[in-house]
C-alpha cells in the first residue's frame, strides 16, 4: 500500500474527482476547491501517478501525452480485483477524457489528446459497452489548461456547431432533423398537452 | 446518453421547486457535471429576477422566448447570447441559467398554435429547442423548472421534455390531491414517453422543532409509538399531523407511483428507493430570500445535495460516480498500491 501525506491524501480525495468526473478544464476547479493553484494540483497528481509506476519504469518511459506505451501490462488494473468496477466507464464519461487512452479487454481501441476523436469513436460502439479509459499525464509538464485556451475551446463548441443551411419549410435554424436520442423521436403523435390528447380542440382541463 | 433531461415541477407553486433546482444545479456543477438550468416558466418567469449578487448583469436580459421566437424568424445569434452566468458567489462548476426571457407571455400565446399540429415542424420547437443546447453546451444536464398546474408549457415540461421528472409536492390537501391528480394524467397521457423516470421531493416539511411547538413528537418517534402498541395506528393520523400527512402522501402519490412503476425503471435501474422519494425541510433562510446563503451544513442544503446525488446516480456517468470518498479513495489507493 502506498503511503500518502497530508497534502497527497487531499489532492487524491480532490483530484479522484477530477480523474473520475471532469473534463480536463476542471483540474483548474479542483485546485480551487483545494485552495490550491492548479500547478500544485497537476504536480500532486503527478507524484501520485508517478508512484503508481515507480517500480516499474523511471520517469518519462511510460506515461507521454500521446501515450503509445500506457498499455503495458501493469499499468492496467484488474477490473475483478476493486469490487465496484469504478474505473470501467461509460462511453460517454470517456469522452470528457483530455488525454487518455482507451482500452478494452485490454486492447487499445483509441486514443487521443482533446476527448473529440474518442467521442468519435465511441458513437460508433454500442451504447452500453464499457472502456476502460486510462488517463495520462505528461511528465514534466501540465495538463493545465490556461483560462484563454478553455475560452477558446468553449468559444469553438458553439461555433462548430452545424448551421444548416437548406430545408424546408421552416426559416429557422432548425431545420435538419434532429439525432435519435435514444430511441425517443423529436417528433410524437400526440400533443404534449393536457386533457384529452386526441382531441383537436384540446386546451387543458382542469382536475 | 451524454445530457440527462430534468424537469422540476410542482402543481402549485410556493414549494421551492425553483430554489431545489437552482441549488441543485449548483451542487452538481460543484462537482464537476456540466449544468444548464432552463427557466421554463413562462407566466411566472422567476431566473431573470435574481439579484446581481448571483448573476451577471446583462445589457439584454435574453433567455427561452428569445430563443425560441427568434430561431422560428430565423435568428442565427450564438446560443450564447441567450444565457446568463452566474457569478462565482453562486457557483465556482460550470452552469449556464436561461432565463425566459424578454417575450415570455408572447411564446406562451403562441404554444396551442404550435402544437395545433403534430406533424408539423412547428410542432417540434421544443424538441429542437434542447437538442440545441445539448449539441451546443454539450452539457450533462439540462434542469428545466416548469409551469406549475396543467397549462400548456406544463404538458411540453413534463411530456415531451424530460428523461426524468422531479415532482415537488407541498403537504396539505391541495398539493397532495392535485399532484395526485397531475400524476394519474402523466402515466395515462400517450405523449409521454414510457421511459420517463420519476422523483419525488416533499417540499417543504415541517421541522422537529416546529413539531415542538405543537407539542408533536417526531415522526420517527410516532412510528416507533405505533410499533410499539403504545398508539393505534389508526388514531395517529389524527392526532400527528405531519404523520397524517405523510400517511395521504403514501397512500395517494406513493400508491400511484408504485403501481405505475415500467419501463422507466429499468431505463434508471440504479435509482434506490432513497432515490425517488426525498423530503426538503423548511428552512427560515428560504422565506427571506436568500436561500442560496445556505449553510451547506444546513439541513435543507443537505437535502438538497441528497438529490443532486440521485440525478448524478440516474446518469450514465452519475452510476460510476456516486461513490463517496472513502470508496473512492480506496480505489485510487489500490491502483497506486
Amino acid at each position: 500500500m502506498v503511503k500518502l501525506d497530508k497534502d497527497e491524501y487531499e489532492a487524491l480525495r480532490v483530484l479522484s474527482f477530477v480523474t473520475f468526473r471532469r473534463r480536463p478544464a476542471s483540474v483548474d476547479k479542483a485546485a480551487a476547491f483545494a485552495k490550491g493553484s492548479p500547478e500544485n494540483m497537476a504536480a500532486l497528481f503527478q507524484r501520485l501517478i508517478a508512484k503508481r509506476l515507480a517500480r516499474k519504469v523511471d520517469e518519462g518511459y511510460l506515461v507521454t501525452a500521446r501515450g503509445e506505451r500506457a498499455i503495458e501490462d501493469n499499468f492496467v488494473p484488474d477490473p475483478t480485483s476493486i469490487g465496484a468496477n469504478r474505473q470501467w466507464l461509460d462511453a460517454n464519461t470517456a469522452a470528457w477524457w483530455g488525454r487518455f487512452v482507451a482500452l478494452r479487454n485490454n486492447e487499445l481501441i483509441a486514443e487521443g489528446k482533446d476527448g473529440r476523436e474518442l467521442r468519435a469513436r465511441l458513437r460508433s460502439m454500442e451504447p452500453h459497452e464499457r472502456v476502460l479509459i486510462v488517463p495520462l499525464i505528461e511528465m514534466g509538464s501540465t495538463v493545465v489548461k490556461s483560462p484563454e485556451e478553455l475560452a477558446k475551446e468553449s468559444d469553438a463548441i458553439g461555433q462548430s456547431r452545424p448551421r444548416p443551411s437548406d430545408g424546408p419549410p421552416f426559416a429557422s435554424p432548425w431545420r435538419k432533423p434532429l439525432r435519435a436520442r435514444h430511441g425517443r423521436s423529436p417528433s410524437s403523435r400526440y400533443r404534449p398537452r393536457f386533457g384529452d390528447p386526441h382531441s383537436p380542440s384540446t386546451t387543458g382541463v382542469q382536475p | 446518453m451524454t445530457t440527462l433531461r430534468v424537469t422540476f415541477y410542482s402543481y402549485k407553486g410556493g414549494v421551492g421547486r425553483t430554489i431545489a433546482l437552482l441549488n441543485v444545479a449548483r451542487i452538481l456543477a460543484g462537482h464537476g457535471f456540466r449544468v444548464v438550468a432552463v427557466d421554463m416558466d413562462l407566466e411566472a418567469p422567476g431566473f431573470g429576477l435574481l439579484s446581481d449578487k448571483w448573476v451577471e448583469r446583462r445589457e439584454v436580459n435574453r433567455g427561452v422566448s428569445d430563443l425560441m421566437l427568434g430561431r422560428m424568424a430565423g435568428d442565427e445569434r450564438p446560443l450564447d447570447e441567450f444565457f446568463a452566468r452566474p457569478t462565482a458567489a453562486f457557483t465556482a462548476g460550470d452552469l449556464r441559467l436561461m432565463t425566459a426571457g424578454t417575450r415570455p407571455e408572447v411564446l406562451s400565446a403562441r404554444i396551442p398554435e404550435l402544437l395545433e399540429d403534430v406533424e408539423s415542424e412547428e410542432a417540434r420547437v421544443f424538441q429542437y429547442f434542447a437538442a440545441e443546447i445539448e449539441e451546443t453546451v454539450e452539457p450533462d444536464f439540462i434542469l428545466f423548472d416548469s409551469r406549475t398546474g396543467l397549462a400548456d408549457i406544463a404538458g411540453v415540461c413534463t411530456l415531451e421534455l424530460p428523461d426524468l421528472l422531479v415532482v415537488v409536492c407541498g403537504l396539505n390537501d391541495q398539493n397532495v390531491k392535485g399532484t395526485e391528480g397531475f400524476l394519474e394524467r402523466w402515466f395515462a397521457h400517450p405523449a409521454r414517453y414510457e421511459d420517463t423516470g420519476v422523483i419525488l421531493c416533499i417540499s417543504p416539511v415541517p421541522r422537529d422543532v416546529d413539531l415542538e411547538r405543537w407539542g408533536e413528537p417526531p415522526v420517527e418517534q410516532t412510528v416507533k409509538e405505533i410499533a410499539e402498541g403504545l398508539l393505534p395506528r389508526e388514531r395517529a393520523p389524527k392526532s400527528r399531523r405531519l404523520f397524517g400527512r405523510y400517511v395521504q402522501v403514501q397512500e395517494g402519490l406513493l400508491v400511484v407511483l408504485g403501481d405505475k412503476r415500467g419501463s422507466w425503471q429499468l431505463r434508471f435501474p440504479e435509482l434506490l428507493g432513497e432515490d425517488l422519494v426525498h423530503a426538503f425541510h423548511y428552512d427560515p433562510l428560504m422565506a427571506l430570500g436568500e436561500p442560496f446563503e445556505l449553510s451547506p451544513e444546513s439541513l435543507l442544503y443537505r437535502e438538497h445535495r441528497r438529490l443532486a446525488r440521485s440525478l448524478s446516480r440516474a446518469h450514465d456517468a452519475g452510476r460510476e460516480l456516486e461513490a463517496d470518498d472513502a470508496v473512492r479513495l480506496r480505489f485510487m489507493e489500490h491502483v497506486l498500491a
